[in-house]
């Protein structure tokens, strides 16, 4: 080994050097934002895409590349595999169908956790020259992703993640999909209005309870409806939350919701901890009027699957898609449009899951409305556009239209017509059962029936099971 | 409180105390015996929980019959892990004894998790929510079949430690492995008897609560921290101790989370965890000199 | 070793090869021009500094920890909450990230010092879980789960960085400052001290040796160097959440970095880190993220089994036996 005083010098050198060099890098960055960066590859790379930009008229975008950023590994790479499917075919019918004359061109990325998500920014954007980045399905790493595009000044499509933040702010974003505050508030209205109406108690009567996992997708959500249960008359009653992973009981919540019996529970919930909420329920004979889920677990079905008939008349509130709304009320147009995307997935042997749908639909309005009005096939061409978007919902195969916040706004690029739909368990299906237009069915079990009028006939459920 | 419903609080507790103990006196055990923290106990208890399901679900075999042909499974796969692993460690550096059993628990995690996906899979059975109401207090069936088994575990092991030669000689090794040895008793026999048997136990655990608790490949997790807290209260090595720790820190995490609130009952009982090492490293029930470790 | 440093030509060979390897190191920037790479790059970088600062209260002074996690999130959390807060440049926020820590850590290292084997390491773990038990419910100050954004104010005053190199350049000070510190201590007075007390804690203390002093000093420094790695991660990464900073699957890694390259020496940190780091990218990204940590956790075990001093240990042996086989030592 050399001595050690040498090592310690060297290194001391090295590490002044990298220290100097740094600085170096930074400064003409510093002192003029506007310029490219000094790293000789990439400098070419974006002066080639800026000169193709100053020479587009408004409306001229004849060929554009995006990058669809959703985790291919890891354990969300099951439930993102459906949004990464839905991206891909929009991508390609939209090619197919030649509409409006442009090639749009896919690339992915893999993007596993948020330093993932920044890093695959970083290749999609400096690497593959992707003008747009559409992702996320997950909430963590699009509050990476996003501003992490947003640095290099690029656009980014958030079709299926619901976090608050990423419309909180970003300046670059086009959020399709609905946020997670506005799933919660939603709920909370639906509680003070359409099931105190339901079960007959005036609004400033009405006993609530909010109880949820401790996860960003918990805590936003809970956090909007608390909001609204705070400015209404309604009496909250238990506020409880709890980490999902590390649960394994949850019987003193449910002996707190015995005590003060309210008249309807917010609960957001895993799969496995919303079963084990349900089951202790019936152990403990806890009698709750109404049940109102956000997604998460309420919303699949290998949490109804165990609960069999009990959970009939359970809530649950989501942004709608095509598998949970009355599709023949939509406009033949959107109808047109499910058949070929259904047509497709079959194509490519793959399946329709909600996120699909939230994905391809996203991607539709982006490819369709937004890019071939787009001035530059840049951030600023491609906000400015989003401005004169305008879907009727009866025009998606979502059920939900289309139309975006201003940048001025404070939620800029948020969808405002992401409106979510109330659905229930009906016979281990979810189906929506307002508002009206959509509804393939009215409400069942308002209220709950108490446990022990429940029909004890367990006999029925197994036969189901097998 | 009404009386009813104080009972009512204090009797899941215990249930959910029975549930910790079956785990707590396997992992207590190996480290009396072997002087090794088993990292992977929980997820012993995973297989056990998937065992049980596939066996519902394929063949329609009901928990309390298939963990006749589950415990057996896992029992073997503990000789295997024991043979692989424990005994290798035995004797080498520190870091050695503790993050073997620390790998051992990230492979089996995410074995699983490659063979059958982060899906969250639930036995359903007749007589999952079925319960018994003693003078006003409910009790799940299914619970308070997995108490009963944990008592009747730890009263037979303890049993078993006292009164049989073979147990006897179990104690000899936890006390002074050498002495044993030159006694004439079969060291190596004596690790792998008591790793297989308490991770099997640890696998019957996973078993009975299959009808009520859904399985994926992270629900080791759930029980194994707080495992943790338990043995350390009771005194690692201490299986009187940690059934009773169980029993305690089900109750405590019961009452807790009905007067405070679930989401900080777990940093109470970190606080307490970390105040007892620091404090009385036997745990509150244990012999004196039982943490001296070697 | 130090059979090695007697021969003049041996010396002037390890200079030149060291220059040399200097000299690539600061030039990666420019021979990778692949964004992907780089991140990762950068990635190896941070892992290679959080084991070394694992390395020396764990490999130096026998603590193993299972806690590490809590310190690089009171780093990345300090940092944040003050520029976003106050305005306090994140450089400013290493420091009082690293001074907390380095508290914490002092704090952690007086009430855990009698504590042997698995007692002190399930004292880290329940360290380690009550500050991300913090980290999630404490609402008001952390967002809990949602995390925390670091918004682009663009400026090397405020260590963030446009261009990824510069991520790189700085990333390689990180790292030369930790191994800095790590040499530092293991030719100091203190280091012969920690190891003495590794090897035999009540035969050193009977010489002298002030045992709670120097465990504490270690895992105060420890502490300290990981809360500045975590800094830097968050000025690079721009969002934090407790899970990606305070979760307990952090510490682990941590370690297994630190004892797959080799703890107790300055190198097998960086080794370990150099080798697990892109090892698991690659697992990752051709397998998926199940099997590559089935993978790590098999690795896991073959390492502490067969080697427990690690890869360095024998890559030296492989060095040694080429040094002879070419001459240069006899």
């Amino acid at each position: 080994m050399l001595k050690r005083p040498h090592l310690l010098l060297l290194l001391a050198l090295l590490a002044a050097l990298a220290l100097v060099v740094a600085a170096c890098a930074e400064d003409d960055v510093a002192d003029e934002p506007e310029e490219d960066t000094d790293d000789e590859v990439i400098d070419d790379e974006d002066d080639e895409v800026d000169d193709d930009d100053a020479d587009e008229a408004a409306g001229d975008v004849d060929a554009i590349t995006v990058g669809a950023l959703f985790p291919q590994s890891g354990d969300l790479a099951f439930g993102a595999a459906d949004a990464l499917e839905g991206v891909e075919v929009a991508v390609e019918m939209f090619n197919e169908r030649g509409e409006h004359g442009i090639e749009v061109e896919l690339v992915t990325a893999d993007a596993p956790d948020p330093a993932g998500g920044t890093a695959g920014v970083r290749q999609l954007i400096t690497q593959d020259d992707v003008d747009a980045v559409i992702g996320t399905y997950a909430s963590a790493i699009a509050s990476a992703a996003v501003p992490a595009a947003e640095r290099l000044d690029t656009l980014y499509l958030e079709t299926t993640a619901f976090a608050e933040a990423i419309t909180d702010g970003p300046q670059n974003v086009l959020r399709t999909t609905i946020s997670s505050g506005d799933l919660g508030s939603y709920a909370a209205e639906f509680i003070l209005t359409g099931i105190a109406e339901e079960i007959d108690v005036a609004e400033d009567d009405m006993r609530v309870a909010v109880v949820y996992t401790d996860d960003e997708f918990g805590t936003s959500i809970a956090d909007a409806a608390l909001d609204r249960f705070a400015d209404s008359g309604a009496e909250l009653v238990v506020e409880e939350s709890y980490p999902a992973a590390t649960t394994s009981d949850l019987s003193s919540v449910l002996l707190q919701i015995q005590q003060t019996e309210p008249h309807a529970v917010v609960h957001v919930a895993q799969v496995p901890d919303g079963v084990l909420f349900w089951r202790q329920a019936q152990q403990l004979d806890v009698n709750m009027p109404a049940v109102v889920g956000a997604g998460g677990g309420y919303g699949q079905i290998e949490f109804a699957e165990p609960l069999g008939e009990n959970a009939d008349g359970i809530f649950n509130i989501v942004p709608p898609t095509s598998g949970s709304i009355n599709v023949d009320s939509l406009s033949e147009e959107a109808q047109g449009l499910l058949a070929d995307m259904q047509e497709k997935l079959d194509e490519k042997g793959y399946e329709q899951g909600n996120y699909t749908d939230w994905a391809f639909m996203g991607t539709w309005v982006f490819l369709n409305e937004v890019v071939p009005n787009a001035a530059s096939a840049d951030v600023d061409g491609f906000i400015d556009a989003a401005q004169g978007v305008a879907v009727d919902p009866l025009d998606s195969i979502t059920g939900f239209g289309f139309e975006f916040a201003g940048p001025e706004a404070d939620n800029a690029g948020q969808n405002l017509m992401a409106n979510p739909v109330v659905q229930q368990w009906q016979d281990g299906e979810l189906v929506v059962t307002f508002p009206e237009d959509l509804a393939v069915s009215e409400f069942v079990n308002v209220p709950l029936p108490d446990w022990d009028e429940r029909d004890e006939e367990i006999q029925e459920l197994e036969d189901e099971e097998e | 409180m009404p009386l009813d419903l104080t009972l009512q609080i204090v009797t899941s507790g215990l249930l959910l105390g029975g549930l910790y103990a079956l785990l707590a006196v396997g992992l207590t055990l190996i480290f009396g015996v072997l002087r090794v923290v088993n990292f992977a106990h929980a997820e012993f208890m995973m297989l056990g929980m998937f065992g049980a399901y596939w066996l519902w679900a394929i063949w329609g075999l009901d928990p309390y019959l298939s963990i006749f042909l589950v415990v057996p499974g896992i029992f073997l796969l503990g000789v295997v892990t024991d043979r692989l692993v424990i005994q290798r460690s035995i004797g080498a550096p520190e870091v050695t004894v503790v993050f073997a059993t620390l790998g051992v628990s990230i492979f089996l995690q995410n074995a699983a998790l490659t063979a059958w996906t982060a899906d969250i899979r639930s036995v359903t059975t007749a007589y999952g929510s079925a319960v018994v109401e003693v003078g006003g207090v409910r009790i799940s069936v299914p619970m308070l079949i997995s108490f009963v088994v944990a008592l009747v575990f730890a009263t037979a092991l303890w049993l078993f430690l006292n009164r049989t030669m073979f147990g006897k000689a179990i104690q000899a090794v936890a006390q002074n492995r050498d002495a044993a040895a030159l006694m004439g008793i079969d060291v190596g026999r004596v690790y792998l008897v008591t790793y297989s048997v308490a991770v099997a136990a640890a696998g019957a655990m996973g078993v009975l609560i299959a009808p009520l608790f859904s399985v994926y490949p992270r629900v080791g997790l759930s029980y194994i921290v707080t495992v943790f807290v338990i043995v350390v209260l009771g005194g690692l090595g201490s299986v009187v101790g940690a059934v009773i720790a169980a029993l305690l820190v089900g109750v405590i995490e019961s009452v807790v989370g009905f007067l405070i609130g679930t989401a900080w009952a777990e940093l109470a009982y970190f606080l307490v965890f970390l105040a007892v090492l620091v404090v009385r490293p036997q745990g509150l029930l244990g012999r004196r000199g039982a943490e001296v470790y070697q | 070793m130090s059979g090695l440093t007697s021969l003049p030509t041996g010396r002037a060979l390890r200079a030149a090869a060291l220059v040399l390897l200097l000299a690539a190191l600061l030039a990666v920037p420019t021979l990778v021009d692949s964004a992907y790479w780089l991140d990762l790059a950068v990635t190896v970088l941070v892992w290679a500094a959080l084991a070394s600062a694992w390395n020396i209260s764990a490999g130096y002074a026998g603590g193993l920890s299972l806690g590490h996690a809590a310190f690089f999130g009171v780093g990345a959390y300090t940092a944040v909450l003050l520029f976003n807060e106050f305005g306090v440049s994140p450089w400013l926020g290493l420091v009082v990230g690293a001074v907390l820590a380095g508290l914490l850590g002092a704090l952690l290292g007086v009430i855990t010092f009698r504590l042997k084997g698995p007692f002190f390491v399930l004292a880290t773990l329940a360290f380690g879980f009550v500050v991300h038990i913090l980290a999630v419910n404490w609402r008001g100050l952390t967002r809990g789960a949602a995390g925390l954004t670091l918004p682009f104010d663009g400026g090397a005053q405020h260590m963030l960085f446009a261009e990824l190199s510069t991520y790189w350049y700085v990333g390689l000070g990180l790292v030369g400052l930790v191994l800095g510190v790590s040499l530092w201590i293991e030719r100091s007075r203190l280091g012969y001290y920690l190891v003495a007390l590794r090897e035999d804690e009540d035969a050193a203390r009977s010489l002298g040796v002030r045992v709670v002093g120097c465990k504490v000093i270690a895992a105060a420094i420890s502490a300290a160097l990981t809360a500045v790695v975590g800094t830097f991660y968050a000025t690079f990464i721009q969002y934090i959440d407790p899970a990606s900073t305070t979760q307990f699957e952090l510490s682990v890694q941590i370690a297994l970095v630190a004892i797959v390259g080799g703890m107790g020496t300055a190198m097998g940190p960086l080794l370990g880190a150099v080798i697990v780091i892109p090892l698991g990218e690659v697992l990752r990204a051709s397998l998926g993220g199940g099997p590559a940590l089935t993978v790590y956790g098999l690795l896991l075990v073959v390492i502490v089994l067969t080697a427990p001093n690690g890869l360095i240990a024998g890559l030296r042996r492989v060095g040694r036996r080429v040094a002879v086989a070419t001459g240069v030592v006899r």
